[in-house]
């Protein structure tokens, strides 16, 4: 059963309160709306079939969550969720793609795609995942930051706003997060 | 890694990040102190970051199944029964091909989609209706199935598709930037599509998603609908503004942008056609400059159409523009309820005919609308009576001193041309409010809706009188600064003000006034103090240059400068021009007014920790007004000004009795949403901070910054001010305190400098907190940089006493 766009507010306010089975509702409920509303016409995919991450959480959420009755902390919890469903719908998508590419029954990916734009890589998407898992060990709110910029597409303030910190915080996190995961990354390709 | 050692580096990486390239090897040599792994993972870090690539775009993906078709369909020779041709459009979802077929022997274009099986299903019960469908600015749907799909090389695939008419010509949005279109061209494009619109509507489709890049403009000027719900989206040239979220919620009906999907009907395709005819006038989606969705801009959204808006008004002209505001009315009600009374107005504008007794006899219909809504009648006369008491107070403001340079020089106004301009606005006024008809805008209609409907005809109906027009609109711009509305205030002030300049020259009495008032919104509005005190001080001067203009109205001026000049902490400034201003407020209009100055002296005392004498002044200052008639507004102040004293001495419950009363006082005055009300949350945030009350004292910043986001410049220094004090509440319970209260201090930095006294507030609290938490380290960073500030502030305040007297 899905909640209605009010009941959300109040499943993630419960989930906040530590409900779990509130809070696994609520992100059930998110990932769906933004599968579907990524698929969906006239949804955030974009003309040339990108599904930018920024556009989509916005717009999720300016369909979900009432304007009247979001406060800033709906806001916040809001987007955490929204980030954490969006990296579920990215490592589907590319592990779907991979798995795609190595079955040999589908159709041939040409060589000359030449006007076909590059999305994120879905091997990539994948590496990040778990080096994020390993850094979210090391630093959970730098984890945070990255999942909330990188897959939710938020800016320095909005991430700021969700993690409670401040912009500085937030910048210097991420510069040093990326810098690691770069890092982290390089290696596993050696 | 262990977290320690992760720490560790983070750290000594982030510092390295401060210092300067040259400088970062021998700072980190020092920094690990001989740890030589430390050292390395250092260095790969800033190797790493050094690719600012990475990461750079937030992530995005393709659906991989279409792109390896869509890739391929380069080579299609045929899908079934069709001869390829060549390629359209190409885009995530679908693609578009020309393609020709043989009996009856035309051009199509034919859309193929890479959805799977029930979405397929679902499109072709669509492409079903669609047939249905028959109009000339509709592409016809000819038939929709599923086919195969053949390439050059023999290979084949399988793909829905649409067969559609085949429409030489370029999306509306490429024709609005290639053609200049005048209203009539916008008014007549929009008659077209909302005939076709109706059709659809007729037959029970509704299109939900129409945009500029949904219609394609043929060569002869022919608007054509393409893309019935049916999700594809040409690409090609579409403009920059086509992939902002601007571009994608102007054309979204706020019932769409809030979900209400029960609530989506046929009047949510009125609203994006009234979205693409504001488009196609100004030049900008209907939503321009929207960033995020959050809830001061749904509010916006919601609150009223930017067709509303005075600028609109003036590009599009009064009847176009009130067309265009009904159609994207947030309310369903007052919106146009049907495709075919939309298309009726814009026939009416295309033919110059009245839309309704707007433009037919005003005093006839002044009786006939008063009999008709006798309860808004009440309303009606309410407004006009605001309006012609406006125009006839900046009138009458300037005409002493406007006596007396008609005096000093020679008079260039005889009396009849007086008396025809005095005619001309009384002409306004009538037009002005008949225009605002409760039938079309309910029973409910406010005093703005007068004033935002006269300042939309002002241009059209006084052009020829610059004079007049220059009055009218600082007299609106008045009225909008007295009730908040800053933006649309200085947006009048501005024309006005200019016009004032060009009619009757720099130094006349009522182009000083517009300087005056412009001035004053520059700071009240843009929150930029040197542009305003140049702009009052401009005014000052000329005065001082005219003996022959009496001195009324300039106690105001130096009010004026007293306020800007506190709120940017150069109290010793302000106090010379209370100085100023108080005799000549009492001289204009008795003693009473000294209440005023007296207030905002007790307020410089304080600047300058006379907090005793402070006191004393800001009691006077209540005692005066609090009984006087009509000053309650003052006294209001005067018990927000006794209220912040008490804060400082410490005396809590005295200063939260009195700022709750001012509180309910403004909110009583000037309604819930007043920057009166905003500065006294904020004075109640530090007292409940003071009061170990940090979350009440977050619920009165968080109150505060939102009124005065929803009133000020994103910019203007309260709004940074209130964000400050709302991170301080925030830092008091939090575990993050430190970072949280150094951005504070950083926002009060941008907004007003770091040795301004309220920037020292926020330190002197950092300071408190840290102690509070027993971080004896942090306490002594903030109380480090507290004492410098201080001393700086302290330098600062003598020494702009020292230049002021010196200029």
């Amino acid at each position: 059963m899905n909640p209605e766009p009010h009941d959300l507010t109040v499943l993630l306010n419960r989930g906040i309160a530590g409900d779990r089975n509130a809070a696994d509702q609520a992100f059930t409920f998110v990932y769906d709306r933004l599968r579907a509303i990524a698929a969906g016409p006239g949804g955030a995919a974009k003309p040339d079939g990108t599904m930018h991450a920024t556009a989509l959480v916005h717009e999720v959420f300016a369909k979900l969550v009432k304007s009247n009755a979001a406060t800033m902390n709906d806001r916040r919890h809001f987007f955490s969720v929204a980030a954490k469903a969006m990296r579920h719908i990215a490592i589907d998508h590319a592990r779907k793609s991979l798995s795609k590419k190595r079955g040999g029954g589908a159709a041939r990916v040409s060589d000359t795609n030449l006007e076909a734009p590059t999305g994120s890589d879905p091997l990539q998407v994948l590496a990040l995942d778990e080096a994020l898992k390993e850094l979210s060990d090391l630093h959970e709110r730098q984890a945070s930051v990255v999942e909330l910029r990188y897959f939710a597409g938020l800016s320095v303030q909005e991430v700021a706003d969700t993690l409670g910190c401040s912009p500085r915080t937030v910048e210097l996190d991420w510069r040093t997060a990326r810098a690691w995961l770069r890092t982290r990354l390089g290696e596993t390709d050696r | 890694m262990i977290r320690a050692r992760y720490a560790q580096a983070a750290d000594i990486f982030a510092e390295a990040l401060d210092r300067p390239e040259p400088d970062r090897e021998s700072f980190i040599a020092d920094a690990c102190e001989g740890d030589d792994e430390l050292r390395s993972t250092v260095e790969s870090l800033l190797r790493s970051d050094a690719d600012a690539s990475f990461l750079d775009t937030p992530y995005t993906h393709y659906d991989s199944g279409a792109i390896e078709n869509i890739d391929r369909l380069d080579r299609a020779v045929a899908v079934g029964h069709y001869r390829v041709k060549g390629r359209i459009a190409l885009g995530g979802m679908a693609a578009v091909l020309l393609a020709e077929q043989e009996n009856p022997h035309r051009e199509v274009a034919l859309k193929l989609l890479f959805l799977d099986g029930t979405a397929s299903d679902t499109l072709t019960g669509e492409a079903a209706a669609l047939g249905r469908l028959q109009h000339p600015n509709i592409a016809r749907v000819y038939e929709a199935g599923t086919a195969t799909v053949t390439l050059d090389d023999g290979d084949s695939f399988t793909a829905s598709y649409i067969a559609m008419e085949y429409i030489q010509g370029v999306t509306l949005a490429d024709f609005a930037t290639s053609k200049t279109l005048d209203r009539r061209d916008v008014a007549t494009l929009l008659l077209s599509i909302a005939g076709a619109i109706g059709h659809a509507h007729q037959r029970g489709v509704v299109h939900r998603d129409l945009k500029p890049s949904n219609i394609l403009v043929d060569h002869d000027g022919g608007p054509h609908i393409i893309d019935f719900g049916v999700g594809i989206v040409r690409d090609g040239n579409t403009s920059s503004t086509a992939s902002s979220l601007a571009g994608t919620i102007s054309y979204m009906a706020p019932e769409q942008l809030l979900g209400q999907l029960d609530r989506i009907d046929t009047r949510a395709d009125i609203f994006a056609l009234g979205a693409i005819g504001y488009e196609l006038i100004a030049g900008k989606p209907l939503h321009a400059g929207v960033e995020h969705l959050d809830d001061a801009v749904m509010a916006r959204i919601v609150e009223s159409s930017p067709a509303a808006g005075a600028t609109f008004r003036a590009q599009a002209g009064g009847q176009l523009a009130r067309v265009l505001r009904r159609a994207t009315e947030p309310s369903l009600d007052r919106r146009y309820q049907s495709a075919s009374e939309f298309a009726e107005d814009l026939r009416r504008v295309i033919d110059g005919r009245p839309l309704d007794a707007d433009d037919a006899s005003a005093v006839r219909a002044l009786a006939f609308y008063a009999r008709r809504h006798k309860a808004a009648a009440g309303a009606i006369v309410v407004v006009f009576v605001t309006l012609a008491a406006a125009v006839a107070v900046t009138l009458a403001a300037s005409s002493a001193t406007e006596r007396a340079l008609v005096l000093a020089e020679s008079s260039r106004e005889d009396a009849a041309q007086q008396a025809l301009h005095s005619e001309r606005i009384a002409d306004f006024l009538k037009a002005s409010f008949l225009g605002v008809d409760p039938e079309e805008l309910g029973a409910d209609v406010t005093l703005f809706d007068a004033i935002d409907y006269a300042s939309g005809r002002i241009h059209r109906d006084l052009a020829d009188v610059p004079e007049v027009e220059a009055d009218v609109r600082g007299a609106i711009g008045f009225v909008y600064r007295r009730h908040g509305r800053y933006a649309d205030a200085l947006e009048q002030i501005r024309i006005a003000h200019r016009l004032h300049s060009a009619t009757l020259g720099p130094t006349h009495p009522r182009t000083l006034g517009s300087a005056e008032e412009l001035g004053y919104l520059t700071w009240l509005y843009e929150g930029d103090p040197e542009a305003a005190l140049a702009e009052l001080n401009g005014v000052i001067d000329v005065r001082a240059n005219n003996p022959d203009v009496l001195h009324d109205g300039l106690g105001w001026i130096h009010m004026k400068v007293a306020a800007v000049a506190f709120a940017i902490d150069n109290p010793r400034l302000a106090a010379e021009h209370l100085d100023l201003a108080q005799p000549l407020l009492v001289g204009q209009y008795g003693e009473v007014y000294a209440a005023r100055t007296i207030r905002q002296m007790a307020m410089v005392h304080l600047a300058l920790g006379e907090t005793d004498e402070a006191l004393r002044l800001a009691q006077q200052a209540l005692a005066m007004c609090e009984h006087a008639a009509e000053q309650e507004y003052i006294a209001e102040r005067a018990r927000l000004s006794l209220g912040s004293i008490l804060i400082t001495q410490g005396d809590i419950d005295e200063a939260r009795k009195i700022l709750n009363t001012a509180l309910i006082g403004f909110d009583l005055l000037l309604g819930k949403q007043s920057l009166e009300a905003a500065a006294t949350l904020v004075q109640l945030a530090w007292l409940e901070l003071e009061s170990g009350d940090p979350a009440q004292a977050q619920m009165y910043a968080t109150r505060a910054a939102e009124i005065r986001r929803s009133l000020l410049a994103t910019h203007h220094p309260e709004v940074l001010e209130a964000e400050a004090v709302m991170a301080v509440c925030i830092a008091a319970t939090s575990s993050d305190y430190f970072d949280t209260l150094t951005a504070a201090f950083d926002t009060m930095e941008r907004a007003y400098g770091p040795d301004h006294r309220e920037s020292l507030r926020v330190l002197r609290a950092a300071a408190q907190i840290a102690n509070a938490a027993g971080d004896s380290h942090s306490t002594r960073r903030f109380t480090d940089s507290l004492r410098v500030l201080e001393s700086r502030r302290i330098a600062r305040v003598n020494s702009t006493n020292a230049d002021e007297n010196n200029r």
